[in-house]
């Protein structure tokens, strides 16, 4: 059995020639709260929507709580999602349309409706009908439907979008609550890195439906934070010195940069020890990176972000 | 499966227009018996002018079925209107069964057309079932209609005709019971095709079309096209629902009965393959 409560194998879908989702390799913890990034139409919500089987992949596999394949059929109730934008009857109040939910789970406990409602903050909506609520209510209500009959995954595409900071607020917190008090585990995507960054504990970023990166929130920091970058031509070198100078926050990006995190006061002492062990130092400064800027390098640009 | 079918009928008795169009039918059921009062009261004139023209006119048993809606009460001169002459004349002329196809597209597209089927559509192990448990749901409504049409009809003859007479109690059961079996196909091929096209306007243009008896010009080509390759006597209307619809007779036959039942059958299983196979197929 994996070792995550979801991983994908290759997972593509094509639509005609074109590849909305191609290969990719998703890895996501219990309990992790997933930030899956990517611009417009990078392929995010092709791959919720085979993550959370309405749509069929066109090749590749998907793993969900150790079962594929056919199994995973039977585990779908296990995964609640918000794919676009919340599905709502408008015509019903939020209580109905939980209530509607609630029958197809099979749930009739008493108190159920209005214990999601709460965690939701809908519970003072009354007989309003839905399509008199505000956008940041129905995304409310969107997670609180995904919510019914407890899911042990929580897929949501973009819960962000359209809302005002305090609606941002709001979904933040009920979600930080959903994954420590029920150690949920939860996929979020969106395109607002900056938002994300604020909950997420491991990332995904996908260009063009091609998974471009996976790390954790650490190494996200670690590569945004400030450092000191050397560049030489031969990094392996520099390691004896760095080792012998007591420096372990360390890492050898590519074939003539290294990049240190630790004591930047010190970048002309490692220096001078450097070229002292005839290391010849091309430059060495001290850099950070914005996590937006960070994410658009890797994505290659700015335009329609 | 058993929840699904719960879930659709809480949201069923929760949509507006279930009891909008209910209101409606029932207006325009009292509105077509008073009118049928006065079509009674002038053919009542005119067969006593000239009654061997009327016997001569009426005397075919097998009536053209013509383009749009056409809802005559089957009343001979002489005798009392009855509620079952009403009800042949509403259930025949694809009356009623307008008011059930405008609710039937409404119903099978609200939750593709809400979003609210993303909830759900992943969670089932076999999405093609949601398709069957509609059609349950529209099957309790055909059944609750139909019952609430007949109740409506009984007390529109009684007020507006100021006498009650039901009929033949036992022709009335047999024609109501295969009209419904009937109405419930027309029904599913609406559903079948709101579900396949996804678009609201198509499908309940389409099934407007239908009540209208507009097929029969496709019938009617599709039967002068056989006519050209040697079969002379094929008649397509007589294996369509809506054809078997206005084709049953008042007083049905053994015969009758079992052509409806079979085209019926064989329609609603076929749609209902169709649809749920499309639909667990197809990405949401």
């Amino acid at each position: 059995m994996s070792e995550y409560l979801l991983c994908t194998r290759g997972l593509t879908k094509r639509f005609g020639h074109h590849n909305a989702v191609d290969h990719v390799d998703l890895h996501i913890q219990k309990g992790a709260i997933y930030g899956f990034i990517g611009r417009n139409g990078a392929g995010k919500t092709t791959c919720l929507k085979m993550i959370s089987g309405l749509s069929t992949p066109t090749e590749g596999e998907i793993e969900i709580f150790g079962y594929k394949g056919r199994e995973l059929e039977q585990m779908r109730s296990r995964i609640g999602c918000l794919i676009e934008a919340p599905g709502l009857y408008e015509n019903m109040t939020a209580y109905e349309n939980l209530k509607t939910k609630c029958l197809f789970c099979g749930i009739h406990k008493k108190g159920y409706i209005e214990d999601i409602l709460d965690t939701v903050g809908l519970g003072d909506t009354g007989k309003k009908q839905t399509k008199h609520f505000s956008l940041g209510m129905k995304q409310r209500l969107g997670i609180g439907l995904a919510l019914v009959g407890e899911p042990d995954l929580l897929v949501l595409d973009e819960p962000i979008n359209g809302l005002d900071p305090q609606g941002i607020a709001e979904v933040r917190d009920t979600l930080h609550r959903l994954q420590q008090e029920r150690n949920m585990t939860i996929l979020i995507s969106s395109h607002i890195l900056e938002e994300l960054s604020k909950i997420a504990t491991d990332y995904g970023i996908i260009h063009d439906g091609t998974l471009l990166q996976e790390l954790t929130k650490e190494e996200l920091m670690r590569r945004c934070s400030e450092r000191i970058e050397i560049t030489l031509d031969m990094p392996e070198r520099a390691i004896p010195v760095l080792d012998r100078l007591g420096f372990t926050q360390y890492q050898v990006t590519d074939k003539t940069h290294i990049q240190v995190y630790e004591r930047l006061n010190e970048s002309a002492e490692l220096n001078m020890e450097l070229t002292k062990a005839g290391i010849p130092v091309r430059g060495i400064t001290i850099t950070s990176e914005e996590l937006e800027s960070y994410y658009l390098n890797l994505t290659g640009g700015v335009s329609n972000v | 499966m058993f929840n699904c079918i719960k879930m659709d009928l809480y949201r069923m008795f929760r949509m507006k227009s279930f009891y909008v169009i209910g209101i409606i039918l029932a207006a325009a059921t009292f509105f077509t018996t008073s009118m049928s009062v006065l079509d009674y009261n002038m053919m009542k004139e005119e067969a006593g002018q000239n009654s061997q023209v009327y016997e001569q006119e009426t005397s075919s048993d097998e009536e053209p079925v013509n383009l749009g809606m056409d809802v005559t009460i089957p009343t001979r001169p002489g005798e009392m209107v009855t509620v079952y002459d009403q009800v042949y004349a509403n259930l025949h002329g694809k009356f009623i069964a307008l008011f059930m196809v405008i609710f039937a597209v409404l119903f099978s597209a609200s939750d593709l057309s809400s979003g609210y089927i993303k909830n759900i559509g992943g969670q089932m192990k076999n999405r093609g079932n949601l398709i069957l448990s509609k059609a349950v749901a529209l099957f309790v409504y055909t059944v609750l209609t139909m019952l609430f049409y007949l109740c409506i009809q009984t007390v529109a003859q009684a007020v507006c005709f100021h006498e009650l007479q039901l009929g033949s109690l036992r022709d009335l059961a047999v024609y109501s019971a295969i009209q419904i079996l009937l109405h419930y196909v027309l029904l599913l091929i609406c559903m079948a095709i709101t579900i396949i096209t996804r678009s609201k306007v198509f499908s309940m243009a389409f099934a407007v079309l239908f009540c209208m008896n507009v097929m029969v010009i496709l019938y009617s080509t599709v039967d002068k096209i056989l006519a050209r390759f040697g079969i002379e006597d094929f008649n397509m209307l007589q294996y369509t629902v809506t054809g078997r619809m206005a084709l049953l007779e008042m007083a049905p036959s053994a015969g009758g009965c079992v052509k409806a039942v079979t085209v019926a059958v064989v329609f609603g299983l076929a749609v209902l393959a169709l649809s749920s196979q499309i639909f667990r197929k197809r990405d949401i």
